[in-house]
This record gives structure tokens, sequence and C-alpha cells, in this order.
């Protein structure tokens, strides 16, 4: 805000200083009659030389730049502070009769809205299923448990060329014991806890 | 009662729960084999001192496939082996063959095993052979080939005791667990690994003429299917998807492969030819359909499906225009593999018991139970003559193994494995002659 504040009272001095060097080596009668400029301006403009408006017009562009800049880093901030809030919050559960839970709607309607707005992005669903079975018919289900989280994602119009599924059965590589309190939670909440998605960028 | 005569009434009663070991293998007759001709299995003559393995394999053998009772004599019948045979001795109680083994060295180097098998209602020999190994160190060999010999001459069934087992197995090497494709006799003797890596591997397949073994790994990060030559070790990857991408398994004439591929959202059963990589669908239910396994004509597949809600088995014609699903009982059927007469499918059903090994009749759908209860079975296989099922479970104390039940479940066995995990058996084709 101070930077933009700078930016403003800038100007004018700017506008001065071209109308100063302007005015400078050779008169431009029509200028400085639509200028009207003050006996305080007509005093500088006696004193500034190319120099001046040249350090001027530097110290103008490094403001711009450091506005630009801050500007973009606070995006920045912004965006890795709303994927680090997703990545926290990437766990779509399942009841026992396969459906996705009520609480798990609203984190992929957000994952929906991020990958929306951030139409670049690529990203994983990966599936579990531990639901006892062949290795085949667990990796199946995982693919099913995909497929019913992709109808909502489907609904936002996010192609199907943005997403890579790894389905897991047995053979899953999870830190199981980082996942446990929301795997607990979810078993009292009465969810299947062998049966769940993560959404992963 | 005379002492040989004690020795067979001991030995058929010895036929229900009791545990025999008998070469590499545990063998559990596990109900009384009622209809299975008797057959008097008499000690082996000779000066080779490989004779005792030659009868333990031959008895282990023909003990795994249910098909007939066995009993022995103390002492060999010089005559047994030679033309004046006492048949009526053996008609008098009951006994339907003898047989008379000698086994000695070779002229060659190896092995000679010569035998005699007296059909006793016939009053008549029913085979007389002679066999030899190159070499001592294929002794075992010959002895499963003598095996085949002895179970077609007595069943009209050709044997398939000198063919292999594939399998899984796990092993921590270095904290790090390696899993392995092993390749071993069909008794599990001299495993040995053709393939090792970090991450898990399942679903293997053999090719018809058994050069090749298709599976499923996770090498890359999500599973894919992979085709290895077993004499070069090459190894080709099947064509890729955005999904699933498992379960292979040769058709019966080399030239494809039918597996599993998935868009991510919906696996489904492909046919992909060996030849061009082309990839042709055949099912396309809004469920995941896995576990593919083909009719010995090739012109069917069977496979597992979600589509009623839980999975069940069906068949689809390899055009995928007829489709019937094939199991009504019990919440959970899945592994189908037919059976070489195309008949039967053996498969792993699970109700609130637990898991079986169950045959499925093609024709009438009735479901018999081959083993008893188990807290966990999957990767159902065949031998190639269909006498004997392999699959994978759990015992009582959370063990994984590998255990065999003969295909009219009158006796089971436990293969013979290194200890760790073990899965995923799959019987590889006969081998030439």
């Amino acid at each position: 805000m101070r930077l933009m504040r700078y930016k403003t009272l800038l100007w004018p001095i700017f506008l001065v200083l071209l109308a100063a060097c302007g005015s400078h080596g050779v008169e431009e009668p029509v200028y400085e009659e639509n200028y009207q400029l003050d006996a305080q301006a007509k005093l500088l403009r006696s004193r500034i030389t190319t120099q001046d408006i040249l350090d001027a017009e530097r110290n103008l562009f490094d403001l711009e730049n450091q506005l630009q800049q801050s500007i973009e880093e606070r995006l920045r901030l912004a965006r890795l502070a709303e994927m680090r809030a997703l990545r926290a919050d990437n766990l779509i559960l399942f009841t026992p009769d396969g459906n996705i839970a009520e609480e798990s709607l609203s984190v992929i309607e957000r994952h929906a809205a991020y990958l929306t707005s951030n139409s670049y992005l690529r990203f994983r669903l990966d599936a579990y299923s531990t639901t006892g079975g062949t290795r085949s018919t667990n990796l199946g289900r995982a693919e099913e448990l995909v497929g019913l989280v992709w109808l909502y994602l489907e609904a936002y119009d996010i192609a199907k060329d943005r997403v890579q599924v790894v389905s897991y059965g047995e053979e899953d590589f999870i830190d199981r014991d980082a996942l446990l309190p929301e795997l607990k939670e979810s078993l009292l909440q009465k969810r299947d806890s062998t049966a769940f998605v993560i959404i992963r960028y | 009662m005379k002492p040989w005569l004690v020795r067979i009434t001991l030995a058929l009663l010895a036929g229900t729960g009791v545990l025999v070991q008998a070469a590499d293998n545990l063998i559990e007759v596990s109900r009384g084999i009622e209809s299975a001709p008797l057959l008097v299995v008499q000690p082996f003559a000779g000066s080779h001192n490989q004779g005792d393995l030659v009868n333990q394999l031959l008895r282990a053998d023909l003990g795994s496939t249910g098909d007939i009772k066995l009993a022995d004599l103390g002492e060999p019948e010089t005559s047994a082996l030679s033309g004046n045979f006492n048949y009526e001795k053996y008609a008098a109680i009951g006994v339907d063959y003898v047989l008379a083994t000698r086994v000695d060295d070779a002229a060659t180097g190896g092995v000679k095993i010569e035998f005699i098998i007296h059909n006793i209602s016939e009053g008549e020999p029913l085979l007389r052979q002679a066999l030899a190994s190159d070499t001592r160190a294929d002794v075992r060999n010959l002895a499963h080939k003598y095996s085949n010999r002895v179970y077609k001459a007595l069943t009209d069934r050709r044997g398939a005791f000198d063919t292999f087992v594939a399998y899984i197995r796990t092993q921590i090497d270095d904290g790090e667990k390696l899993y392995q494709i092993v390749i071993a006799h069909a008794d599990g003797y001299a495993g040995a690994a053709i393939f090792s890596s970090s991450y898990p591997i399942y679903a293997l397949s053999w090719s018809p003429d058994s050069k090749q073994i298709a599976y499923t790994s996770w090498e890359e990060g999500q599973p894919l299917v992979y085709v290895q030559e077993l004499a070069t070790g090459k190894r080709v990857a099947l064509p890729r998807s955005r999904g699933l991408v498992s379960d292979p398994v040769f058709s019966p004439d080399g030239k494809s492969i039918a597996m599993v591929i998935s868009d991510g959202f919906n696996p489904d059963i492909h046919l992909v030819d060996l030849a061009s990589l082309k990839s042709t669908q055949i099912t396309s239910d809004q469920s995941a359909d896995v576990n593919p396994s083909f009719s010995p004509s090739g012109n069917k597949i069977i496979y597992t499906s979600n589509q009623s809600g839980s999975p069940q088995l069906y068949e689809v014609t390899v055009k995928g225009k007829e489709k019937n699903r094939i199991t009504f009982q019990g919440g959970y059927n899945a592994d189908g593999i037919y059976m070489p007469d195309g008949e039967s499918v053996a498969a792993v059903m699970q109700d609130k018991d637990g898991y079986r090994v169950t045959l499925i009749n093609m024709a009438s759908l009735r479901v018999q139970y081959l083993t008893n209860v188990l807290p966990e079975a999957e990767d159902v296989t065949v031998s190639p003559n269909g006498a004997v099922i392999l699959f994978a479970h759990k015992d009582e104390q959370g063990q994984s193994r590998i255990s065999g039940i003969s295909h009219n479940g009158q006796v089971t066995f436990r293969l013979s494995t290194e200890s760790g995990e073990v899965y995923a058996p799959a019987w590889s084709p006969f081998t030439l002659e």
C-alpha cells in the first residue's frame, strides 16, 4: 500500500521533469501554455538537469519493479498457502456401502475449484483399497473409488488428461501412521477405513 | 494275518487326516480316497543308492493327485519283475495293481529305472518300461517322468509331475524387502529366482511354450505388465495406460495376452496382440473387471467383476458379445481359472466363515467345496492335466503358504518353499517328452 502511495506521488513529479526536459534545450511555447506550471515548478525547471531526469526515471522504474515483485510474492505466498491447505485436506473417505462420505464432498469441491482456477496443473488420484480378497479385486475396487470421485471432478470440466490414477491394494507404500488419526476418526464416524482416495499435486 | 497284509491294511487305514512326509512335500490325505484304484508299491530292487529317493518321489507325486490309493509291502518280490507273478495272492485282498521297480546305474553314466505294473483283475502286466537319465544329477527329473508313466497307465491321464511352478517370494536383503519370481519343480524343489525387484510383483502367467512369463510389476510406481523371456531374461513392457495395467494371462495359442487395462476410473478386460501390441477391449462394464483366464479353446474368458455390487465370476466370449454370470453363491467369488477340460472352473469363494477353494461345474453352475475354510486364499492355478490345484493362502498362524489340493478334493498338501511370504503360484504347461 505504501508503495502505491509513492507511485501516485511520483507521477506528477515525473511529468514535471518531462516538461522541464522538453523545454531545456529548444523552446516549445505550446507546452508551456498547456501545463500552466506554478512559480516553484518554473524554478525547478530552471535548475533540473538531464541527469536528474534520468535518475528520476530510474527510481520510478525501480519502484515499479519492487511493487510488481511484491505483488507476485504475495500472490505466490497465497497460492502456496492455498496448496498447503489443500494438501493437508486431501483425504476422501467412503461410507461402508461404498458412497463418498458427506464430509469428503467439500474436500473434492475445494480441490475441484483450485484445479479449475489453475488449469495448467496436473494432479494424481491415489486410491487405496484393502477391503479383503485378492490383490486384483482390491486394485479394481480402488479404481472404482476413483471413478466415484471423478464424477464430481468432471462436473467442474476438469479434463481427464490432467489426471494420473494410481491404485493400491495390498501393495501400498503409504505412511499409514501419518494418516492414522484421520483413519481412526473415520472409523468413529462409521467410514470405511479400508478404502480411501488421496488427491495429490 | 500275514505281515505284508497287515502293512497294506495299516497303510489304507492311514488314509484320513494323517500327515506323511514324502520327499519335499508335506502330504495330508484329508479324506478317504474311496473310488481310487489300490496300487501296491513293492520295495525297490536294484543297486542304485538313489532308489529310496525315486520311491519317495513316486509316492509324493501319485499321492498328491488323490487318484490312486497307495500301499506297500515289506520285501521286494523278485517274481514281480519277472514274468512269474502270483496274481491270485493280490486279488484275494482287493488290490487293483502292483508296481515293481528296479533302480540301477545306467550304462550312459546316469540312472536307469525299470518297472512293471501288474493288473490284478486282468491277471497280466499292464505296462513294462525302462527309462534312463544321462547323468546321476537328473535322477529327480527321471523319477518324475517315471511317476508320469505310472500315473498315465493307471488313470489314462497324462502326468504332470515333471512340470514347473512359478511363484513370488519376498525376502529381506540388507533391510530391504525384495520380491522375487521363483521357478521350481512342481513339487517345490530347487526353486531359483529369475527376477528380483524392490517393488511388488504379482499375477504370473506362463506362455504356452513355457519360454516366457508375464507378470505385473510396480517398478515404475504403478502396476504395469511385463513379458520376460526365461532363456535370456529380456523383458518387454506392454502398453501402459492412465490407470491400472495388470493381471496378464497368455492365450492358449500364445499370440495374445488378456489383461486388465483401465483409463483410471474403470478397469476392463482387454486383449493385447503380442505382435502389434494393439489392444482390443473385451468388457465394458461400469465396474471393476479383473482376473481374466482363458478357456482351453481360447474363445472364452472368465473374469471377476464387481458389477453386481460384490466380486463375482462372469464368462464372456473373446469377441465380447455374450456375457454370463456364473457365480451366485457366497458374497465373493474370484480368481476363476478353467480346468483343462473346460467343463469346470476352480475359484476362491468367501462367505461368512472364510475362504474356500471351489470347483464350479460350468454346465450346472453347481459349486463344490474343495478345501476347508481358510483365513485367506487367492491365486488359484491348475496343473496342466487338471489333477492338482495350487493356491496361495494364510494359515491359522497367519503364515503365507502355497498349498495344493487334488481335483477331487481328497488330498491336500503344502508346497515346499523357503521361508518368507509366498504367493501367486502359476503352473507351467506340460514339458516336452
